[in-house]
């Protein structure tokens, strides 16, 4: 059983819902999270695994470029394909409107002295956007925070 | 084994090499305009089907074969789909194959004018001579997509 965060970027938004289903209580320093704004693991283009929730379900996050809605009916389609329920695999899309802004930002990154800058800008941008992920996130409510534990790696 | 041809628009070059795979074109000739015309999907799609896996049909050994437009993904898209292949622990039944490489320059003005400008008078003339200046080279790959997916079963 696997749930799988999609964003346009894999450590921005969808690192950040993967990490508040996970934790609904996360601390709001985002600039701290394991692999925020990591330029060489989202190039990578593979996904990357988060946790595991009280259920045993194997958190991931991934970056799938602008069309995020185009690469979310393809994985649906290809779980289809590969004969897997969607038991299996849920996958959760993750839409911002500052996605573009934070993929251009992100591109700062891979340049050594310019990464505090992109980390800290994106960081605000998230935490303007933070209601709006929160909400995409499916069944997180306050309550979850009370029993949801996590397990993380 | 399932086997995913991408590339830009899912329309001609891995529509192309799809049939190529599945017999539905000769290897021994060039394929005229009406033998391209007649395959599935060729010059047919439009922006709906962005990201949508088209199923060609199944190869001698039983291995099906898919199309799909990517939009620029790019080698990456590959990446992504391996990798969620492989969370649901079913990589060695996937092959993914970026046809993008073996278009030319005619083939991505040609579809571009078809597909996206929506002139197909102008555009289809076009990519049916660059899919057949291409054809080597897709036949080429083809014919490596086929000895990979030989090396995999005898792992």
């Amino acid at each position: 059983m696997n749930i799988l965060f999609l964003g346009s970027t894999g450590v921005h938004q969808a690192l950040l819902a993967a990490r508040l289903y996970l934790d609904p209580g996360l601390d709001r320093d985002y600039k701290t999270l394991p692999y925020f704004n990591d330029y060489q693991l989202e190039s990578g283009g593979h996904p990357l695994y988060i946790g595991s929730d009280q259920r045993n379900r194997r958190v991931h996050c991934l970056g799938v470029g602008s069309d995020v809605q185009m690469v979310n009916k393809t994985l649906r389609q290809l779980r289809i394909i590969l004969d897997s329920s969607p038991e299996e695999m849920e996958i959760i899309p993750i839409v911002i409107k500052s996605q573009r802004l934070i993929a251009w930002l992100h591109q700062l990154a891979q340049i050594g002295w310019l990464k505090p800058l992109s980390s800290n800008l994106i960081a605000c941008i998230l935490q303007l956007e933070y209601e709006n992920i929160q909400q995409q996130i499916p069944g997180l409510t306050k309550s979850d925070s009370l029993y949801r534990s996590k397990t993380m790696e | 084994m399932k086997i995913i041809y991408h590339c830009f628009g899912g329309s001609h070059s891995s529509v192309t090499a799809a049939a190529l795979h599945l017999g539905l074109l000769s290897r021994e000739r060039l394929p005229t305009a009406a033998e391209l015309m007649a395959l599935p999907y060729y010059d047919k799609t439009s922006n709906g089907d962005f990201g949508s896996i088209h199923y060609m049909g199944s190869d001698e050994d039983g291995n099906e074969v898919y199309i799909l437009g990517k939009k620029s993904l790019g080698n990456r898209f590959g990446c992504l789909l391996r990798g969620v292949a492989e969370i649901l622990g079913k990589d060695n039944q996937l092959l993914v194959v970026n046809v993008m490489d073996r278009v030319n320059a005619s083939m991505k003005l040609g579809g571009f004018t078809s597909r996206r400008i929506g002139i197909p008078a102008l555009g289809r003339p076009v990519v049916i001579q660059g899919t057949q200046q291409a054809f080597e080279a897709m036949c080429n790959l083809v014919e490596t997509v086929k000895i990979s997916v030989l090396d995999c079963r005898q792992r």
